[in-house]
């Protein structure tokens, strides 16, 4: 009787725990399976077909690395209840608040385009028309959106994240040898080769594992989902979840172009799709899929960040908790950003390779800045209080930022000069 | 910050709203320790530095 009890008693402490993970969980798993966007499905699709499986490690090392700087937006939106633009003008004054701001605005939108590139060209694959599917994404985003509530966007949201996940079953049905992902694989090593592109290649995937906008987007969902700073450990956790899916994504997707289009110079993700289809139509459908989900999901954090920002920079009512008639400002961005990148997306013979070098280059001025400012705010005692970084947190956030500063800079000089590295 | 304010600020001008902001943020509120006297400089002199790259980039790309 008292083991009867005690198994009860465990049971119901268990299914407490994951309801409570249910309700919290959605920030940090929809930022971070949306930084697989289609720009970070193409640098993967692409590592996988030039690299093969010798890479797939150094994708293993980027999960904790995100999971540190996600972490740190957790803490300052669930303590100061502020998003990050806002919290930028209040610590560091209007001229840094200004340039974030509008360097975020400027990011987000040309990235925008870059997700809707994603998507028309996933699905001119199975010959809809760009046309429709700019509508398609802006009426059921529309949607997401229109019905009032946060935690319903949030579920959606997180809906389309499992789509993602469309990448582990294409590869299984691709049949990589096992024994050699492993070796090659999850024993580090740099392969044989030009170091230059080798290097270029390094920092794609860096440039795509952490991006301004997921700093902004997490902080704001934070905020605006009401979290307080007991809910900071599930909140911790969710991103955990969040950074081990956007790995097992990424490696999943090396793993299909590693075993399928090796030694194939791949330029986007909706070319592998294409050079897929006659080799395997359901592997191709599903890579189609996947990249069409990826700019989606990108699209829907990437509006939202932007609308959440400008709604906290000029106190105008931002949640997705509050109708149109309470938000008219919050919801006018969300629409028209989607609308302009919808309407480049059409425009014939739009540069639109331009935008994507543009995007890699603006990017990569904000990410320093972005970061400097979340670890100076998350040292700040009389903001943070408690929930300040402790010394283990800063050695191990520093070194990530000065990393990633260096490498995403180098990624922007050699998207700038392509033979500096070479 | 509560409803009336919420609807106030919503409907002011854009030129007024970003006075007002710009008066609200004059002054950082941070406390300048060393730390942060160090990061912001780096942080102006690799701004600078990547603008001017860009600006070459381009001037380059007209001269060509």
């Amino acid at each position: 009787m008292n083991a009867l009890s005690k198994t009860f008693y465990q049971y119901r402490r268990l299914s407490k725990i994951i309801k409570l993970f249910l309700i919290i969980a959605g920030p940090g798993i929809i930022v971070m399976v949306a930084d697989n966007d289609a720009g970070g499905i193409t640098t993967y699709a692409a590592t996988g077909s030039k690299y093969g499986y010798d890479l797939i490690w150094f994708l293993v090392l980027l999960g904790p690395i995100a999971y540190f700087v996600q972490e740190m937006t957790v803490r300052l939106g669930a303590v100061t209840k502020r998003g990050h633009a806002e919290a930028i003008f209040d610590a560091f004054g209007s001229f840094w608040g200004w340039f974030s701001f509008f360097d975020l605005g400027l990011t987000n939108q040309l990235t925008l385009i870059t997700e809707f590139i994603g998507m028309t060209s996933a699905l001119s694959i199975f010959g809809i028309p760009p046309l429709l599917t700019v509508i398609i994404v802006i009426l059921l985003m529309g949607a997401m959106v229109l019905q009032g509530k946060y935690w319903t966007w949030e579920k959606i949201a997180i809906v389309f994240c499992l789509v993602n996940l469309i990448y582990i079953p294409a590869a299984f049905m691709v049949h990589p040898d096992v024994n050699q992902v492993l070796r090659n694989g999850m024993i580090p090593h740099f392969p044989a080769g030009s170091t230059g592109e080798l290097f270029f290649f390094l920092m794609a995937n860096v440039g795509t594992t952490i991006a301004p906008w997921m700093i902004f987007f997490q902080q704001s969902s934070v905020v605006d989902k009401g979290m307080k700073e007991k809910d900071i450990p599930w909140a911790q956790f969710d991103t955990i979840v969040g950074a081990f899916f956007t790995v097992l994504v990424a490696i999943f997707c090396v793993i299909v172009t590693a075993t399928v289009l090796r030694g194939v110079d791949i330029q986007s993700a909706a070319q592998a799709a294409t050079m897929l289809m006659p080799i395997n139509k359901y592997v191709g459908t599903f890579l189609a899929i996947g990249l069409f989900d990826a700019g989606f999901l990108g699209a829907i954090c990437i509006s939202l960040a932007t609308s959440w920002a400008i709604g906290e920079v000029f106190g105008w009512a931002h949640s997705l908790n509050l109708k149109v008639r309470e938000a008219p400002w919050f919801y006018a961005y969300y629409f028209l950003s989607l609308l302009i990148a919808g309407v480049v997306v059409l425009i014939p013979n739009a540069p639109l390779v331009l935008i994507t070098l543009f995007v890699q280059v603006i990017a990569t001025t904000l990410l320093p800045a972005t970061m400097v400012f979340l670890i100076l705010l998350l040292n700040n005692e009389e903001l943070m209080g408690s929930y300040k970084n402790n010394r283990v947190q800063n050695i191990i956030n520093f070194s990530i930022v000065i990393g990633l500063i260096i490498l995403s800079t180098a990624y922007s000089l050699s998207a700038l000069f392509p033979n500096l590295f070479k | 910050m509560d409803e009336n304010e919420r609807d106030y600020n919503q409907s002011k001008g854009l030129l007024e709203s970003i006075r007002e902001i710009n008066a609200k943020y004059r002054h950082p509120r941070i406390k300048m320790t060393r730390l942060v006297n160090i990061s912001l400089w780096a942080l102006r002199i690799y701004l600078i530095a990547m603008l001017l790259i860009l600006f070459y980039k381009f001037a380059t790309l007209v001269i060509h």
